[in-house]
């Protein structure tokens, strides 16, 4: 088992993605202009602003949590499967569940109204730049760990930190690829890097 | 303290329950998840990660039951996963009414269509 202060920085980093990927999101609802049509479906309707509301309820969450604080979850520890369940597996693959859900919402669902023409919204996959982000994201953390050993850093100032960034990052993207490419998708470098963020966490723990 | 111990003990049973509920729900839905396949691989993805997340939170906390683990279910951490089965539930459900029921994906008179019978 690692460590204290290595399951102190991994909780951090997982905080600091699964909030950055809730906040990419909610910005992706903006920019698109979404919004579900109710009469046509208020069971899409339901769904859409129940995952809108999730995605927020996070913050408020989360908040909680380092203002009360953040110690008592590292009792998980004496508990590996517990821990890596609440940490690792189940944040995650509900981020990926309302991921894939927004994915259909803005491609293909017919009772939803976009404010971008939907020819113009792709599937712009481009694995070089979504690889490139990846192991940024993973050389990156563990570079800066040696340079400037992460756990030194207060939790909150980690992930206000890495929350900046993907905003700004986030914002870039949609800024970029609407006026300069006439186009939006929801394959996003950004997630790609805190995921690479995530996995160096590990990285660092397991060295 | 002990308010707060049984507090946690409550809300582990209530998750469990609830998780349990959202399990049942899905796998009832199973022609609904056929449905997603036929419409859209997302939603379909979607829908298997909702069955795959609940099971190992249902191991997960069946664990913490078992090993007797002094209970860690704080109240945000409660409230965020109820949170997270209510929109399994609605995930569920908007896929259950709206794509099973839409005529365009899958369903004529009833039937389930297999991808093979879909049309072009």
């Amino acid at each position: 088992m690692t460590s204290a202060t290595e399951l102190m920085l991994l909780v951090t980093l997982q905080i600091a993605v699964h909030l950055s990927t809730c906040l990419a999101l909610l910005l992706y609802v903006i920019a698109f202009g979404l919004r579900p049509d109710r009469q046509a479906s208020p069971q899409l309707f339901d769904a859409f602003w129940a995952c809108v509301l999730y995605c927020a309820g996070q913050f408020v969450l989360w908040g909680i949590n380092f203002v009360s604080d953040v110690q008592p979850t590292l009792e998980l520890q004496r508990n590996g499967f517990e821990f890596i369940f609440r940490f690792v597996w189940s944040p995650q693959l509900s981020i990926i569940v309302l991921w894939f859900f927004f994915a259909h919402v803005v491609q293909s669902c017919p009772h939803m109204r976009l404010n971008v023409p939907r020819s113009s919204v792709v599937a712009n996959f481009r694995s070089k730049t979504l690889s490139r982000a990846f192991t940024a994201g993973v050389l990156g953390v563990i570079i800066a760990n040696s340079i400037l050993p992460l756990d030194s850093f207060p939790p909150r100032q980690l992930v206000a930190t890495i929350l900046a960034f993907s905003v700004v990052s986030t914002a870039v993207e949609l800024i970029l690829k609407r006026y300069k490419y006439r186009q939006m998708s929801l394959v996003s470098p950004t997630v790609s890097w805190l995921y690479g963020v995530w996995l160096g966490a590990w990285v660092i723990a397991a060295l | 303290m002990n308010y707060l111990t049984t507090l946690s003990s409550v809300a582990l049973y209530v998750d469990i329950f609830l998780t349990i509920c959202t399990l049942v729900y899905a796998l009832g839905n199973s022609s609904a998840l056929k449905c997603a396949r036929n419409m859209d691989m997302q939603i379909y993805h979607a829908f298997n990660i909702i069955i795959f997340t609940c099971a190992v939170h249902i191991l997960s906390l069946g664990e913490l039951l078992l090993l007797s683990i002094p209970r860690q279910l704080s109240l945000w951490q409660f409230i965020s996963n109820v949170g997270q089965n209510t929109v399994y539930v609605f995930i569920i459900n908007c896929v259950r009414h709206d794509w099973l029921r839409c005529g365009q994906c899958c369903s004529l008179h009833g039937k389930i269509l297999t991808k093979k019978e879909m049309p072009r």
